[in-house]
């Protein structure tokens, strides 16, 4: 039973600066409210359903430390990670400019893993666009460069909180088809030549 | 400093024994906001759990008194105890130290209790507020933001201003540490029950005798150290969960380096935590250890039968336990200083680089 629920199992990871939102944004994700949390150190660990297409999921979703120095211990947690969010706060310049140290992070995660840029606390402009930082265009350009969706969001409203759920669900269930199919493939493979067949799993685990 | 200065200031102290502390103080609130007995915000729906808790601790007060009476012996004559009957403080440790004695004890164990009466740290502590590095200030206020956040001594401005204070001058008393987020739940905890220089001086403490300069130093060298440790601490003594772990590929970094880093601070209920640390402060980090196997321990039926998701979510979740079962099974498990010691060389073999920075260090 358990083997089954893990291979359908994706694995979310959050990284972004410190006070970034990161936390939060899980809390509106898994609980669907909004405060301030305590400081996340090291990485904690929550999950969400999903209701797919034909089946639902279990999605499991990992918080971690935004500060630098955390960076040593947050590529442990990118192991078999299937999606990273990356987040900056849309009123902090800095959070901005420090992406690159995120995207690096991708070298300990799944070969066919998503990423989604998230721009962060959405309602704090609503007020006074004085407040922002980074244009809707650099996060969207940050986000092209990088090959990666895009989303601004406010955890605090639930502004596009839905719609980014909805498509880390069909990116992964996507992704899913295109490996069942492979697999697939490879057990046809199997049945033909056995034994170049183990030699290839290896190298890919 | 000699231990004739030590005895005569330990006598003086027991003047002064049953101390307020930061935890109670009688700050007037706004709201009709309610607080446990140790200034924390009671949630609506856990009121009835604290009555609870409340009876339970009437009925506590006799085996308090009596523990009182032993720790006033320990304080009168310190040193003796601390060297010759190291024992008798241990058994006490374990039972937990009463309330209002626990800031006299943990300045005492800790070793800050002589540092506060030496020259040498007199004025330690306005130095290094004034050596302040503007650095750290910005990562500092936001953390204290939200450190300990539902206590009433910290919902004030007073309280964060102190903690503010006290990581400021942690953070430029060894430039090559200064600030890392994990600090501020210790420093928090310390500070419910001391004064700000007593806080700074009792974690300076933590840095040195304790060795904790290595866990926050960039690249956490002492948290790789002790996650090796931990590693084949859970091999020795519960075979099955590590084996079991490893089958679904869960490695110690996954949930283990926090509770080295903040030692259970903001991971556990309050009461728990200063269980703990009455423990920790006397026998240091083996007792770290010791925790988590006795969490694991209890759990094992559990934690056996459950996938990875459901194991991270169980440990990381570490509150339906009985405390005195925990520090009870913690006691149980031996770790040696020998094994300590042996489990780190062999993690140096594979890591020269990190037995290096160690080397300098010293």
């Amino acid at each position: 039973m358990n083997e089954e629920e893990e291979k359908y199992d994706l694995k979310i990871i959050l990284l972004g600066s410190s006070k970034v939102g990161k936390t939060t944004l899980v809390n509106r994700l898994t609980q669907g409210t909004f405060e301030n949390p305590e400081q996340t150190t090291g990485a904690t660990f929550s999950k969400k359903k999903y209701q797919g297409e034909l089946q639902e999921y279990t999605f499991s979703i990992w918080d971690t430390a935004g500060e630098e120095r955390f960076d040593s211990l947050s590529s442990f947690y990118c192991r078999n990670s299937g999606c990273e969010l990356i987040l900056y706060d849309i009123t902090d310049r800095n959070s901005f400019t420090n992406l690159d140290r995120f995207f690096d992070k991708l070298q300990y995660t799944n070969e066919d893993s998503f990423v989604i840029l998230i721009g962060t606390k959405l309602d704090l402009i609503e007020e006074t666009s004085k407040l922002r930082k980074v244009t809707l265009e650099e996060g969207k350009k940050k986000a092209n460069d990088k090959n990666s969706y895009f989303f601004e969001i406010s955890s605090k409203t639930g502004h596009n909180i839905q719609e980014l759920w909805e498509t880390v669900g069909d990116l992964f269930e996507k992704n899913s088809q295109k490996n069942e199919i492979k697999h697939r493939q490879d057990n046809n493979h199997f049945q033909i030549n056995s034994f170049t067949n183990n030699q290839k799993k290896k190298n890919c685990c | 400093m000699s231990d004739k200065d030590f005895n005569i200031e330990s006598d003086e102290s027991l003047e002064i024994n049953e101390t307020k502390t930061n935890l109670n103080s009688n700050q007037e609130t706004k709201t009709t906001e309610k607080f446990d007995e140790y200034g924390f915000l009671i949630d609506e729906e856990n009121v009835q759990i604290s009555q609870k808790k409340q009876k339970k601790i009437k009925s506590k007060e006799e085996q308090e008194e009596k523990k009182k009476v032993k720790w006033n012996q320990f304080f009168k004559n310190w040193n003796f105890y601390f060297e010759k009957k190291k024992k008798k403080i241990g058994k006490q440790v374990i039972k937990g130290i009463p309330n209002s004695l626990r800031k006299e004890a943990w300045l005492r164990l800790s070793g800050s209790f002589e540092m506060l009466s030496n020259e040498k740290y007199s004025e330690l502590y306005n130095n290094c507020l004034k050596k302040k590095d503007p650095k750290f200030q910005e990562m500092i206020v936001n953390d204290v933001k939200r450190t300990f956040s539902t206590n009433r001594f910290y919902k004030e401005k007073d309280g964060k201003e102190k903690l503010i204070r006290v990581l400021t001058a942690i953070a430029a008393y060894d430039p090559q540490i200064g600030y890392c987020q994990g600090m501020s739940s210790i420093a928090g905890l310390l500070l419910f029950y001391m004064d700000e220089k007593e806080s700074f001086l009792t974690f300076l403490s933590l840095l040195e005798r304790y060795h904790m300069s290595g866990t926050f130093r960039p690249g956490f060298p002492l948290i790789l150290i002790q996650m090796h440790q931990w590693k084949r601490s859970l091999e020795k003594n519960l075979p099955k969960i590590h084996q079991h772990f490893k089958e679904n590929e869960i490695i110690p970094e996954y949930y283990a380096n926090v509770w080295f880093i903040t030692l259970f601070a903001d991971l556990i209920s309050f009461d728990s935590l200063l269980r703990i640390w009455d423990v920790f402060l006397f026998e240091g980090f083996p007792f770290i250890f010791k925790v988590g196997l006795s969490y694991l321990k209890i759990f094992q039926k559990q934690l056996l039968s459950f996938s990875m998701n459901e194991i991270l979510h169980k440990i990381q979740n570490l509150d339906e336990f009985s405390i005195e079962e925990l520090i009870n099974t913690a006691n149980s498990f031996q770790i040696r200083s020998e094994e300590l010691v042996e489990w780190r060389d062999e993690f140096f073999i594979e890591h020269k680089n990190i037995s290096l920075l160690f080397e300098n260090q010293k």
